[in-house]
């Protein structure tokens, strides 16, 4: 369940703003924010007239960009999550060679005090 | 073999053929953009013959032209090759329904079709579109003790019969990803965009009806379904052929059987997400 918010035309944000309102559904869930954008959510109760007169009740859910588009956004939002990714895998993997290099030192450490103390294991 | 045009493209050799059903006492038209034909009578069967390779555009209407038509269908069609055939059937929904070019299911959705595959002669033939990376969802199915199922699952296409259950192929749950199907194929078992993935396989089922994005009420799917025909696998008999659409009186979102006339809506629970209009 997601809270998002439709502005007068019934278009879906993910964020809020004044002249939005807010509604809980569960029909996004698992959809990338840059597609839901592509949305129009027509609650029940409410009612839409298209461009092309054809005036739709809800509630009634559908895009409002070509499918193209909204598999384009969908690509775009799933290629900026491998590119955030990656970069937090490289962070990750820096971090464990950080530590890496900080258990060597430290066993480094350890084995000049054993020697320096005589102890033998 | 390119022969006799019963259309108006004066005496130029063919190129390709493109046959075309549509309804009967309407106007169809084949055009490029530049050059435009038209069947010489409103039958609901015709050949064009087109005089050479390009997109052409397939259009029938109930009025004086197309645009201004309150009824109207049209396909693309691609002329690639000299000597090329291609069929088509452009069908017309009901004025009370929209056309639509998907529904789309979002794992609380489903159809529930009404017909049991008591027999092995059930075949689903199905186009879909992948939304989600999720995968163990039911593409269609029913269950009890036996199965008649389709699920992607471990990126393979896992099905099962009597007895018979497994998987094979190549899923890849790619967003936007299409997967044209024909399940209980009668040469081929199951065949995934064109090319077989299992042999011989037939699946039975007699206790259940067929359900789209659902296998008995479970595992419910996160789809977009383009169309949906259960067939008769040995007479070649369509025995439900639906398309998305939705009811204009209450936006009602559902699919539409030309075999029978019914308009078929969501069993489970939520809407179904729909596609853009088609005109």
């Amino acid at each position: 369940m997601r809270t998002l918010y439709i502005d007068y035309d019934f278009k879906v944000y993910t964020t809020n703003a004044e002249g939005r309102m807010a509604i809980e559904t569960d029909v996004f869930d698992g959809i990338s924010d840059y597609v839901v954008e592509c949305y129009r959510f027509v609650p029940s109760g409410s009612s839409y007239t298209k461009p092309n007169g054809l005036t739709v009740h809800g509630e009634f859910i559908q895009p409002f960009v070509t499918e193209n588009e909204l598999d384009i956004a969908q690509r775009e939002y799933e290629q900026k999550r491998i590119s955030e990714l990656e970069i937090e895998n490289t962070t990750l993997l820096e971090g464990m060679a950080q530590s890496q290099q900080t258990i060597d030192e430290y066993e480094q450490a350890l084995t000049e005090i054993e020697t320096a103390l005589g102890v033998t294991s | 073999m390119i022969g006799k045009t019963n259309a108006n493209n004066g005496s130029a050799k063919a190129f390709a053929a493109i046959s075309v059903t549509y309804p009967a006492g309407f106007v169809c038209t084949c055009t490029d953009g530049s050059k435009t034909l038209k069947l010489k009578d409103t039958s609901g069967q015709g050949v064009f013959w087109i005089p050479y390779a390009g997109a052409w555009t397939v259009k029938c209407f109930d009025g004086a032209d197309y645009d201004s038509s309150a009824n109207k269908k049209s396909a693309y069609v691609e002329v690639t090759s000299e000597g090329q055939s291609i069929s088509i059937t452009l069908k017309i929904l009901p004025e009370t329904y929209q056309e639509v070019e998907y529904i789309q299911t979002t794992g609380t959705q489903y159809i529930d079709t009404g017909i049991k595959p008591i027999d092995s002669t059930y075949q689903v033939s199905t186009k879909i579109g992948v939304t989600t990376t999720e995968q163990d969802k039911c593409v269609f199915g029913t269950n009890s003790a036996t199965y008649y199922q389709l699920t992607p699952y471990a990126n393979k296409w896992a099905f099962g019969t009597n007895n018979a259950e497994g998987s094979a192929g190549t899923y890849k749950a790619t967003v936007g990803n299409e997967y044209i199907i024909e399940f209980n194929n009668s040469l081929y078992g199951i065949v995934i965009n064109g090319s077989p993935i299992v042999d011989g396989l037939t699946f039975i089922n007699g206790n259940n009806s067929i359900k789209i994005s659902s296998r008995n009420d479970s595992r419910l799917g996160k789809f977009k379904y383009y169309y949906f025909r259960i067939i008769n696998n040995q007479t070649n008999d369509i025995l439900m052929d639906l398309i998305p659409c939705y009811r204009r009186s209450d936006s009602v979102a559902g699919m539409y059987d030309f075999v029978s006339g019914g308009f078929f809506i969501n069993s489970g629970t939520g809407t179904f997400l729909v596609g853009g209009d088609i005109a």
